[in-house]
């Protein structure tokens, strides 16, 4: 290992839907400590945006993780965004599985605007689980 | 809600207010509300609005839009009584509006909101102004597969004939709502959303954050 496991801090490109977390400077508050600028926050429309390129382009950018925040089922703006990338990052993870990539690397968190203590959990749960995974 | 009104419209709100006990009783609505009913060829029931801002309440571009302008469904419809054209046509509102219509349910005149709000995009694009947040189709590189026509839930894509390259997509700027999805199904890259294109996302990744 390259870097050092206990001095390892995993570098993800979090892509937030603008109906759920409007302010890219809110989510900065969302995160664990020290990670602040390890995560490179992008607003998106919609969570519909998203697609495996981009997060493939992620990767070869030199990130580790890319996390994808999207409103609940049933409460999407333009109807069924989230579903849309449901769907599309699932087959992903399958994808990158295939390829050998641990498919954690890629994490999709569907939230309520109305509870930013269960965002926050869920974003530490998701960078703990990176941290397991290790350098890309 | 009166404190708020600026002092050169008062002598159009007390008209407003005074009909409030009638429901439903027409006010003589502004040039550009009348422009606004004329353009739809329906009964919008603009003037029935009595401002109680149950529509705002409800509205996800009011709530989470985080728009500089402050211009939600009850101010929308302040604005288009009192003509202040301008305003409305150049605000990001009536671009952010999904047309979802709980503004609608919630009503308890049944203003057609969502109409008014597509009626004054319209109006908007007839003045020149873009759509800021829209798609926009590569017409040489579009294969005019269809993908994008299954994931537009606003049935702003439609397939035209583009001269000798047969059938491309079109999209609609005053119906896109530029959520992003057609973007994402291309897989020739043809159609690009404006602020999270292919190119702007590489530019983000190496370094800039926070960006609109």
């Amino acid at each position: 290992m390259l870097r050092g496991a206990d001095s390892f801090v995993p570098k993800v490109a979090l892509f937030h839907c603008r109906w759920c977390l409007p302010e890219s400077d809110a989510v900065k508050n969302l995160l664990p400590e020290h990670y602040e600028s390890a995560v490179s926050t992008i607003k998106i429309n919609c969570t519909a945006r998203m697609e495996g390129e981009l997060a493939i382009k992620a990767f070869g950018q030199g990130f580790d993780g890319v996390l994808v925040i999207g409103c609940e089922d049933g409460e999407c703006h333009y109807e069924s965004g989230n579903r849309q990338a449901f769907n599309r990052l699932g087959m992903l993870r399958r994808m990158l599985e295939f390829a050998g990539i641990y498919p954690e690397r890629i994490g999709t968190i569907w939230v309520s605007p109305y509870d930013p203590a269960s965002i926050k959990a869920q974003i530490g749960e998701y960078i703990e689980k990176l941290n397991g995974v290790g350098p890309f | 809600m009166g404190n708020e009104r600026p002092a050169e419209t008062t002598g159009r709100t007390d008209g407003f207010i005074g009909n409030m006990s009638a429901a439903r009783t027409k006010i003589e609505l502004g040039d550009f509300a009348q422009e606004i009913d004329a353009a739809s060829g329906l009964n919008l029931d603009i003037s029935s609005c009595f401002g109680c801002a149950r529509c705002s309440s409800v509205c996800k571009v009011a709530i989470f839009g985080c728009l500089e302008d402050r211009i939600t469904p009850r101010t929308l419809l302040y604005n288009a009584v009192v003509g202040e054209t301008e305003k409305l046509l150049s605000s990001k509102f009536i671009w952010l509006c999904s047309g979802c219509g709980r503004c609608e349910e919630a009503c308890p005149q049944g203003v057609k909101i969502p109409m008014i709000v597509s009626v004054i995009r319209r109006l908007s694009m007839e003045k020149g102004i873009l759509n800021p947040i829209t798609a926009r189709v590569n017409e040489r590189v579009c294969m005019h597969c269809g993908a994008c026509l299954t994931v537009c839930k606003n049935k702003a894509i439609t397939m035209v004939e583009g001269g000798s390259r047969g059938l491309v997509a079109r999209v609609d700027p005053a119906e896109c709502r530029g959520c992003g999805a057609c973007t994402a199904v291309c897989t020739n890259a043809a159609i690009q959303q404006s602020p999270l294109n292919d190119l702007g996302l590489v530019e983000f990744l190496a370094g800039k954050s926070g960006r609109d």
